[in-house]
């Protein structure tokens, strides 16, 4: 099992990069979950989400994925499993990808976080530019129902950043713990590869 | 002045427009095999067409064309379409087919889901069974022409000119003689004084002429699902609104005997604990609160659920004697021939759950005059029939918005969670939003029924001679019937022998000189219902499995022994273009790379036709499969790009079950409950899949789930070509060698 993805940041909690065993990350969720549930209580709380500062009120144990979708709602992250397996909810905490669903808010207290809403830009003329992500799964014609597109796209989007040329192997890793239902699979591999290509001409 | 066109504007103005019956003719031939002995024909006959009413109703379909479109000032044209987007590309074939026959400009062209106010029937909006396009292609063209010729002579007069010198394209209606006299759909319709009558000819396109029929055009709602905007019903809001959760039973199927608010009444963020007849639930401010809150009332349970696995095995199997059996299928004299059958095998499907990525969620606001849903759902007007029962109110008082469904496979033609939330909304009087946990949908759902099957066959000089297949299956299609017509429903479910859900892909297509089907209705203590394809899967996989083995027994090509036993019908004819189209895409007859090795399997269903073929190899006790290709027949094809797709994904979710999926119970419960221990397929395991859609006839048939149909065989199939061991269950065992 390759670890990685953790690290540690300045606050005392771990940031999960799910790709490689969901069982693993449920289990240093749990654990993770628990030693911030002591640590902090009911509490207002601001998140750095997308850009902005948003003011929450709630206990630090709650999981992100209920700030971001019933609080503030930022409904773009899916929740599918709520237990890290599924990857329906996977955001950007300081650019890892995480399970928002197994991630106390607690533990993204000071750490920017960004969503399917934040991945796009803005251009100069207040015209969306997608993500090249965003774009290829246009392009390739990728999503059926889409539950699980914001997840698949924000995992995807992380392993471009870090790995500008995957192999097929590494693409089918990297993405190895996203379920997608309606069986995109074959569209989704040929989507990263194509956003793959769209940022090496961007570069 | 009418700004735009609308229903509400055109009240008054109706035309006889034909009235289609495309859903019973759809159904009916699902629903007409397998006439029982059991029953009188008259009693039967009433019967079909009594679930054939409650369940697709002929005149469903509205009178006048106006409910289908808006047509703006500003020359946008709206297309309320009442089938649900759950990501089969609905709104976008419907879209195409629309705005191809209205001769609009597709850039501004944009597809809405329809409500339950629109002014289409509530069962209108039921969106299962691969039936969408095939029962909406006539009628919505029919609506579509007729609004362009009403807008043509609307032109014509404008122009002081005859219709016939109207030319209509891209939304502007143009002289045929004077190009600079034009004028937008968007500006016919502002501009228009008086009533409309509607055009008394409106004839169709004919298919050479078709624009966007046929094209692979972008999904419509691809934009909003990228950018996370679209709205599913556990995304949906209103301002006030609350959070409720309900508590759920040990054992599958127990009934709520009383039940105490017991900590819950203390704990902090709970608004009310909503206890009724059956049902106990809270409402609380955070959806964490109500589902702590909902697990820790007090509760007693009757009855329900207490059969482990081993009993369901025992229940779920073919009897030794068809006393209770059903004949699905018959000819010649099979059971002479079968006595002494060359070869006999058993093959055994598991339980599955229909595993759709988004939980159930529904929100309901009720007030004493108005009740508004927004739901993820396949069927809204269940929705609202179980609602306006359960609160005792009239139905017109209820809106039901589908939303975005975000995967339902037939699990969302369900109506719980909706019913949920209006109960609980009813009892705080502001809006409830409830979502089931996973738990809660892995256990508390129906599921696709557990099959068995008994398969025998004779051989006659390397061809088949005689055929037998008995079925035992729980219900699919007859366990909704309850759900639609209440009790009679469930009368009429007990009083019908066979289920046509459940014996779906269930029929020899081949030339076979004597062969029958045999179903055994099996009553299981858990609900099982639609699931992808019904019985489609599980026999698809018996049928052409066993195929395989008559094959390799007569020594046989089994792609050539297939071609052999092609009947000399319309239908075979379809399967021979298939099968040798296959025959070249799959390179069959090419040597193989050494360590693999190839299947095939094919089956019809809702008149398409689909042959696939898998490539597999073993490394290390496990089974990888590489490659699939699949031809497919779906007739007129209305998005090559969209279909393709869902065959890609049926194929993955057969995959999936051929890996992965079983649903096991454990003392009236399934013992998983999330996906820890029900995986799902995922991306390294996903084939590349190579598919070749042919160009049929001039209808556009089912699409959805025909795909799911072969693969499990084609699989099954490569692997025993590969290692002469042959796999007859599903899933497959972790290591099948």
């Amino acid at each position: 099992m390759r670890l990685c993805g953790i690290f540690f940041v300045n606050t005392p909690c771990i940031f999960l990069a799910p790709y490689q065993n969901p069982m693993y990350v449920a289990a240093a969720s749990a654990i993770l979950a628990m030693l911030l549930f002591a640590m902090f209580w009911s509490c207002t709380m601001d998140l750095h989400i997308n850009g902005r500062t948003y003011t929450v009120h709630c206990d630090s144990s709650e999981m992100l994925v209920w700030i971001l979708r019933d609080d503030l709602g930022l409904t773009g992250t899916k929740m599918g499993c709520g237990a890290g397996i599924c990857g329906s909810c996977t955001i950007h905490i300081n650019g890892v990808p995480v399970r928002s669903c197994v991630t106390p808010v607690g533990a993204a207290l000071g750490q920017i976080i960004t969503t399917i809403e934040g991945l796009a830009q803005l251009g100069e003329d207040g015209t969306e530019i997608l993500h090249p992500v965003q774009q290829a799964f246009i392009d390739e014609q990728v999503p059926q129902c889409a539950w699980c597109i914001s997840g698949q796209i924000m995992t995807a989007a992380a392993l471009l950043r870090d790995n500008p040329s995957p192999t097929d192997d590494e693409i089918d890793n990297a993405l190895a713990s996203n379920y997608c239902r309606c069986g995109c699979y074959v569209r989704i591999r040929s989507a990263v590869r194509r956003a793959a290509e769209y940022m090496r001409a961007h570069v | 002045m009418p700004s735009h066109i609308s229903p509400s504007s055109e009240q008054s103005e109706r035309k006889t427009f034909s009235r289609r019956t495309f859903l019973i003719a759809s159904s009916s031939g699902l629903l007409t095999i397998g006439i029982g002995s059991i029953l009188g024909w008259k009693y039967l006959q009433r019967s079909i067409s009594a679930l054939t009413e409650a369940y697709a109703p002929p005149e469903i379909l509205p009178d006048q064309p106006f409910v289908w479109f808006t047509i703006h000032a500003n020359n946008t044209i709206e297309l309320y379409v009442p089938k649900i987007e759950i990501g089969q590309g609905i709104h976008t074939a419907l879209g195409q087919i629309a705005a191809d026959e209205l001769e609009a400009d597709w850039s501004k062209f944009f597809v809405k889901q329809a409500d339950t106010t629109r002014g289409f029937h509530g069962l209108a909006l039921s969106t299962f069974g691969s039936w969408s396009v095939s029962s909406l292609y006539l009628p919505l063209r029919e609506a579509a022409a007729t609004i362009r010729e009403t807008l043509r002579i609307e032109a014509a007069q404008r122009f002081h000119a005859s219709s016939a010198d109207i030319v209509m394209k891209e939304s502007y209606a143009t002289l045929r003689t004077d190009s600079s006299q034009s004028i937008s759909y968007g500006d016919i319709v502002a501009g228009k004084q008086g009533t409309w009558e509607l055009a008394r000819e409106a004839p169709l396109k004919p298919a050479r002429d078709f624009t966007l029929i046929g094209k692979s055009v972008g999904r419509v709602d691809i934009y909003d699902k990228v950018t996370g905007r679209a709205i599913y019903g556990f995304d949906a809001r209103m301002p006030n609104m609350l959070y409720g959760a309900v508590a759920r039973p040990p054992r599958y199927g127990a009934v709520l005997k009383s039940a105490q608010a017991g900590k819950a009444a203390s704990m902090q963020g709970v608004v009310k604990i909503v206890i009724e007849q059956g049902f106990a639930g809270v409402v609380a401010e955070r959806r964490s609160i109500a589902r702590e809150a909902a697990k820790s009332l007090e509760c007693v349970w009757e009855g329900g659920m207490s059969e482990s696995q081993d009993a369901i095995d025992r229940l779920v199997t073919v009897p030794h004697n068809r006393a209770s059996a059903i004949i699905i299928q018959e000819r010649g004299n099979p059971q002479e021939h079968c006595s002494i059958a060359d070869i006999s095998s058993e093959y055994r499907t598991a339980t599955a759950a229909h595993a759709h990525l988004e939980p159930q969620a529904a929100l309901a606001f009720v007030r004493s005059d108005a009740i508004d849903v927004v739901v993820s759902t396949q069927m809204p007007e269940a929705v609202r029939i179980m609602i306006a029962r359960a609160l005792g109110v009239d139905k017109s008082i209820i809106r039901v918005q589908p939303a975005y469904v975000g995967g339902g496979f037939g699990r969302k033609l369900g109506y719980d969670v909706g019913l949920e939330a209006a109960m609980l909304s009813r009892a705080v009087g502001r809006p409830v939003h409830v979502a089931w946990t996973r738990e809660e949908d892995m256990r508390y759902g129906y599921y696709r029924p557990p099959s068995h099957h008994r398969l025998r066959g004779k051989l006659d000089n390397g061809r088949i001679l005689a055929l037998e297949h008995d079925i035992a299956s729980g219900d699919v299609l007859l366990s909704i019937a309850p759900l639609l017509a209440g009790t009679f429903g469930e009368a009429f479910a007990d009083t019908f022998a066979i289920d046509p859900g459940a014996t779906t892909g269930g029929l020899f297509e081949y030339d076979i000189p004597h062969h029958a089907v045999f179903f055994h209705r099996i009553k299981l203590p858990f609900f099982t219902a639609l699931w992808r394809g019904l019985g489609l899967l599980p026999n698809t996989f018996a049928r052409e499995s066993f195929i395989d083995e008559l094959a390799h027994a007569a020594g046989k090509d089994p792609l050539i022994f297939r071609l052999e036993h092609i009947p000399n019908t319309e239908l075979g004819a379809r399967y021979k273009a298939a099968l040798e189209r296959m025959h070249i895409i799959s390179e069959w007859s090419k040597p193989l790379a050494p360590g693999r090795a190839k299947g095939i399997a094919m089956c019809v269903h809702s008149r398409t036709i689909a042959v696939e073929v898998a490539e597999v190899s073993v490394a290390e006790g496990r089974l990888r499969v590489h490659n699939v290709w699949a031809v497919v027949d779906a007739g007129t094809v209305i998005n090559p790009n969209g279909a393709a797709a869902q065959i890609q994904g049926a194929i993955i979710m057969g995959l999936s079950s051929v890996f992965h999926e079983a649903i096991t119970f454990r003392n009236g419960l399934a013992e998983s409950s999330n996906f820890d221990t029900y995986p799902l397929l995922t991306l390294p395991e996903a084939p590349n899949i190579h598919i070749d859609i042919l160009q049929g006839s001039e209808t556009p048939h089912g699409m959805g789930e025909v795909g799911i149909g072969p693969i499990a065989a084609a699989v099954g199939n490569a692997l025993f070509a590969l290692i002469r061991k042959r796999v007859r269950e599903l899933p497959f065992p972790l290591n099948p060698c």
